[in-house]
């Protein structure tokens, strides 16, 4: 009987903590997380500051309450993410959301938040995108207090410029009055309304997206490939490349010619290609760059196309380095190709090659008699080749790691090869430096 | 007070919970399944509704089940721990002090859950960080415990020979093993394959199999066996002391809860390793600690979901809720707690009701006949549930069931031998045996 009296007395208790506790979730503050917290479940009240990203398993966004603490990554799983999308429920940038879900807390101090149920994610108020410019969002970035700089704006912009990344792509958006700010946008969006995402450079277009950042630089956000809309197109300065002068220095100009010469610049730390040099009619022309990232976006056709004989016409932005031009062939890539030939003087004897024809282009042919190693730290050796012709006479052939670790059949001595390269420099003796695959070629 | 409206929701399941209790063979998961055909047939009930429901039903089971362990001698694997004085009990005429000493230890189990409600959001999250890295060997370890502390049984007279001695000496234990192995083996087939049809599936594998370890064996031996219920004595005033009280509910509470926090062990195995732990002895204090553990196997790890910031899903019936509700507020774990502490007082005068009436009734019947009639009931569930291969499954398990009361040794090892596979599973070890039993 007792019991029964002390269970009945505490049922009473403890429905009044229900009553008075019944009003609302109780969030945890992203500031009040820590390891112990590991696996708990949570509520969080707070703003979206970054995402969506998409993948074909995870939705991905951050979040961040008044605790002044770092935002907290979230992520939705498959199929729940799915039901977010149908729902029309996808928290962007800028929405004051409340999310439920078990904490994750790493040790070496990251900390997720995985949402078991499309319904554990809130929105309690979606964010009303507002006119603006890229100046106002880029002083916002410093005016506003915390959590108000997070909204979603809409402005109008030209794009010049796009460094794509594994799983996603930054475009460079820039005002009238030359102000520039990026804008992340994920691969994945298009999971989000299947729709293509298709914006060359030089288009005008007007962008809804969200005001966030990375690490401390104002960044703008696209939750959805739609909040995007072209209206209109910049045209690039004509110009031909004999007269690039400083004049035209940071504009962007349209040019065309004849490809001689494509050589890969390759990374410092690694096989990858940095750069892309491409000569275009002789020798003495502004070299066109094309950032290795860059070079993929090309399509396949286009990079098969882009070597020795092609004609070229693209749009890109000169640039000076000293008394050096240099048009820098921007993403998105706008450049057209058409095949063709371009076969340089063939110099039978290796005895006229000297340091006068320092950065000519040069066909060599001969036969490879030693192979020497030029080592590079940890990564694979550079080939030193000695390549001699008829008459007896040698000249070294240098063949990088990047571009040898590429051949299908490396050549070795013995071989007969022919050659298409600019003459360098390497130890106060001359050599041949080809610029790409096709460069080299066996010869019977 | 619209939350009032929730304790009328639990009235309906300690109402459902009650008549189905006095069900023999009845196990929880087929109380999950029965569950689950409600929440289908009121899909638009309020979902925080139909889990205060859930919560009357599991709370009414935990309780009131307890009668036909004592007058029907159908226990569960769970039951099984404390059958041994309430079977001593009835014979004595009284059956209905042992009902109620059992209910008085579900109480004082949920007593104690409720006085560690303002502190579980503190102490379970704490808990789950420090074991869930550790959660497979720990379970292995239980294991090994088990079937190593098998202490060997006096058959009666000592070998003569130094070999005889040894033999007799790890009769218990190989036996123990045996039957061990054989459960094993029937848990790797059993979790890993299905056996019975796609519909029967959810219930068609464990429930018959549990029936027949521990169930069937049981009323099995008590049609064999010719002893007669004697008439029953109801009285209110029961010889329990303070001490086997306190002593009986805090270890049946802490095994118990062993038992809800850990995956595959059941509250038998907790409420075993709890009794060594604390050196439980004496009728009293075995039928208080094996009610509580009962109580806080089952309605313990029905809690786990609730409790704030931890929402640990353990058991059958948390699984089985949470499609349909997840709680997630603090609001809600304390209308939990309110409405278990209503429910298991309403529970408890319910026990007292059925078992005056089976003391009443109990004494009128053959037991022998009341044994068949039971084992009928037994396998029409089994029939229901499992279908023919669900038969099948218990006639195998009883004859596990059986070895293990024919070499009189541990009926955990049963239990725990048929969850070990899933125990190797969360280690990462199962899949090479699984290869060579040709299941993966």
């Amino acid at each position: 009987m007792i019991m029964c009296v002390i269970a009945l007395c505490l049922g009473v208790v403890f429905f009044a903590m229900y009553v008075k506790t019944s009003t609302s979730p109780q969030p945890l503050l992203i500031s009040d997380i820590d390891r112990w917290q590991d696996y708990n479940y949570v509520w969080i009240i707070g703003k979206i500051t970054s995402g969506p990203s998409v993948s074909s398993t995870t939705l991905v966004f951050y979040i961040q309450d008044t605790s002044g603490a770092n935002p907290l990554r979230v992520e939705v799983y498959d199929p729940e993410y799915k039901t977010l999308i149908a729902e029309n429920r996808v928290p962007t940038v800028g929405d004051d959301a409340t999310i439920f879900g078990q904490l994750r807390v790493y040790i070496d101090g990251s900390m997720e938040l995985r949402v078991n149920k499309a319904s554990d994610v809130t929105i309690n108020n979606r964010a009303q995108a507002v006119p603006s410019s890229i100046q106002e969002v880029k002083d916002s970035w410093n005016t506003r207090q915390g959590l108000e700089y997070y909204r979603r704006v809409t402005l109008e912009a030209t794009i010049v410029g796009l460094r794509p990344l594994s799983s996603a792509k930054i475009y460079t958006l820039e005002d009238n009055s030359g102000n520039t700010i990026e804008m992340y946008v994920h691969n994945g969006l298009m999971n989000i309304n299947n729709k293509s995402f298709d914006f060359k450079l030089l288009q005008r277009v007007r962008v809804t997206a969200g005001a966030s950042n990375y690490i401390t630089t104002p960044q703008l956000v696209l939750a959805d490939y739609g909040d995007i809309e072209e209206i209109g197109m910049q045209s690039p300065t004509p110009a031909s490349l004999d007269n690039i002068d400083s004049t035209l220095v940071n504009q962007f100009v349209r040019v065309g010619g004849k490809v001689i010469f494509v050589e890969m610049v390759r990374a410092s730390d690694s096989l990858a290609v940095e750069s892309y040099n491409i000569w275009l009619d002789n020798q003495y022309n502004p070299r066109v760059s094309l950032d290795g990232d860059v070079y993929k976006l090309l399509s396949d056709n286009a990079r098969q196309q882009l070597k020795r004989g092609a004609i070229v016409e693209l749009t890109g932005i000169v640039s000076r380095y000293g008394s050096t031009f240099k048009i820098n062939l921007l993403g998105p890539p706008d450049i057209s190709l058409q095949s063709g030939t371009y076969e340089p003087p063939l110099v039978e004897n290796f005895a006229a090659i000297s340091s006068d024809n320092l950065d000519n282009l040069v066909k060599v042919e001969g036969k490879i008699i030693d192979d020497t190693p030029v080592f590079e730290g940890l990564l694979p050796v550079d080939h030193g080749f000695a390549l001699q012709d008829n008459f007896g006479n040698n000249i070294k052939l240098f063949v990088t790691n990047t571009l040898y670790e590429r051949m299908s059949y490396p050549p070795v001595v013995g071989d007969n090869v022919r050659v298409v390269g600019k003459v360098i420099q390497r130890e106060s003796s001359m050599a041949v430096q080809p610029g790409m695959l096709s460069d080299m070629e066996e010869v019977s | 007070m619209e939350g009032l409206i929730y304790f009328v929701y639990a009235l309906v399941g300690i109402l459902m919970g009650s008549a189905l209790s006095i069900l023999p063979g009845l196990h929880i998961y087929s109380l999950a399944a029965i569950s689950i055909i409600l929440f289908v047939s009121f899909p638009s009930v309020d979902p925080l509704g139909m889990a205060m429901v859930f919560t009357g039903l599991l709370v009414a089971f935990a309780i009131v089940n307890a009668v036909t362990s004592t007058f029907m001698s159908t226990p569960d694997d769970s039951l099984r721990y404390s059958i041994f004085p309430n079977q001593k009990y009835l014979m004595a005429g009284r059956g209905y002090e042992a009902s109620i000493i059992g209910g008085m230890g579900a109480l004082g189990a949920m007593l104690i859950l409720l006085l560690l409600a303002p502190f579980a959001s503190l102490i379970f999250p704490v808990f789950r960080k420090l074991a869930t890295p550790h959660m497979p060997w720990m379970l292995i370890g239980c294991v090994v415990y088990l079937l190593q502390t098998e202490w060997p049984k006096d058959w009666g007279s000592r070998a003569k020979t130094r070999f005889g001695r040894l033999k007799d000496g790890w009769a218990s234990l190989s036996a123990g093993w045996l039957v061990f192995f054989l459960s094993m083996m029937m848990g790797f087939i059993l979790l890993n394959m299905p056996v019975t049809s796609l519909e029967k599936s959810f219930q068609g594998a464990i429930m018959p199999a549990f029936s027949g370890f521990v169930a069937v064996p049981w009323v099995l031996t008590n049609a064999m066996s010719k002893f007669k219920v004697p008439q029953q004595n109801i009285k209110n005033t029961f010889y329990v002391s303070k001490k086997d009280m306190v002593r009986g509910t805090t270890t049946g509470f802490l095994g118990g809860m062993f038992s809800a926090y850990n995956p595959m062990i059941s509250g038998g195995v907790g409420g075993l390793m709890a009794s060594h732990a604390t050196v439980t002895g004496g009728d009293i204090q075995f039928m208080v600690s094996g009610s509580a553990a009962r109580f806080t196997y089952f309605v313990g790890g029905f809690f786990l979901i609730w409790v704030p910031f931890l929402h640990l899903i353990r058991k059958g019936l948390a699984n089985i809720m949470v499609p349909i509700f997840s709680p997630k507020s603090e609001a809600e774990f304390w209308l939990f707690m309110a409405v278990l502490a209503i429910s298991a007082v309403i529970a408890f005068l319910v026990l007292i009701l059925v078992s005056r009436l089976m003391s009443k009734i109990i004494p009128r019947f053959s037991y022998r006949k009341v044994s068949f009639c039971v084992l009928a009931a037994i396998i029409a569930l089994v029939l229901y549930f499992g279908g023919w291969a669900g038969l099948v499954i218990m006639v195998i398990a009883t004859g596990i069931g059986l070895t293990q009361i024919m070499f009189r040794t541990r009926w955990a090892n049963i239990m725990v031998g048929y969850f070990f596979p899933a125990m190797l599973s969360m280690a990462g070890l199962a899949a090479p045996i699984l290869k060579i039993l040709g299941i993966y």
